[in-house]
């Protein structure tokens, strides 16, 4: 049995501690050991046996130890989880069993698939890339290591998504748009025309602010 | 900033900016003269992403009627013009 530790004990910590639960027992080859995070309190008050053990910072990676990324927060996820990749942690791939996935979806090392998400088919997710529940991603997307997909997106056929974009919840992104690396995409966006890299849009349509 | 030069709208730029939201129609595939309802890309998400970015970038809010006035680019652009300085 390995030790997996999740990565960030906030609210998205604690979702993934729940999604880990649905996992069946024949699938795991691994014990939740614990959350880090640099915030040693943050779980006071929460039924999250075993709790925080560490801080995520500081943490050095064992060869019988996995990783999964529990942080929202992109800026913040990338500091964290890449300090640890480049410490030699690997990364689990959380896919929760309702997810539905068809055929040619590609998945990098460290996605997080959230309940309820439809990953339509012929589709790439880049490492280390979040899909929150309830998200529909249509055929041929590409989405870039990194981003972060909040819950009831819709991503529909060949868009794109870049490296290290946030979307934010129920945003849509029409057939074939791109979304350019580092962007941010407001709550309830609708994209009709492509995002320039690191542009924040909101709206709809959605318009540069 | 810039408080005694006035921004010129030139055509270059605006036909480079329809192009990029018009989907597989390249710069060089469109002339002041296109006739730009004739264009295959031309649907209602066309019509509603220049009329958002004509808004966006120029100011102006071009109706249903402006686009059915107007038959060529240059048309498009001299009536946006028109409205901009007026």
């Amino acid at each position: 049995m390995k030790q997996l530790y999740i990565v960030g004990a906030g609210g998205f910590g604690r979702e993934v501690y729940n999604w880990l639960q649905a996992l069946p027992e024949a699938a795991r080859d691994w014990e939740i050991t614990g959350f880090l995070d640099d915030n040693l309190a943050v779980l006071d008050g929460f039924d999250y046996a075993p709790g925080v053990v560490g801080s995520a910072a500081k943490w050095t990676p064992e060869y019988n130890q996995v990783f999964v990324c529990g942080i929202g927060r992109l800026d913040v996820k990338k500091s964290v989880c890449a300090g640890l990749i480049e410490k030699g942690a690997t990364f689990l791939t959380l896919i929760h069993p309702t997810a539905l996935i068809g055929r040619g979806v590609k998945l990098g090392q460290g996605v997080v698939i959230c309940p309820r998400v439809t990953l339509t088919c012929d589709i790439q997710v880049g490492e280390m890339a979040m899909i929150n529940c309830h998200t529909t991603v249509g055929h041929d997307v590409e989405i870039g290591a990194w981003s972060t997909i909040s819950a009831n997106c819709d991503l529909t056929g060949c868009s794109r998504v870049g490296e290290g974009v946030f979307i934010g919840s129920g945003a849509r992104v029409i057939p074939g748009k791109r979304v350019g690396d580092g962007a941010n995409v407001g709550a309830g966006s609708v994209v009709i025309r492509s995002v320039d890299p690191g542009d924040r849009v909101f709206g709809n349509p959605a318009r540069s602010f | 900033m810039y408080p005694l030069i006035m921004y010129v709208m030139v055509i270059e730029d605006f036909l480079n900016e329809v192009s990029g939201l018009l989907d597989e129609v390249p710069a060089e595939g469109l002339s002041p003269n296109t006739d730009f309802k004739s264009l295959k890309s031309w649907d209602s998400l066309a019509v509603l992403t220049i009329t958002d970015s004509i808004d966006m970038e120029y100011g102006v809010l071009l109706n249903k009627m402006d686009y059915h006035n107007c038959q060529t680019l240059q048309e498009l652009f001299d009536l946006i013009s028109s409205r901009k300085e007026g």
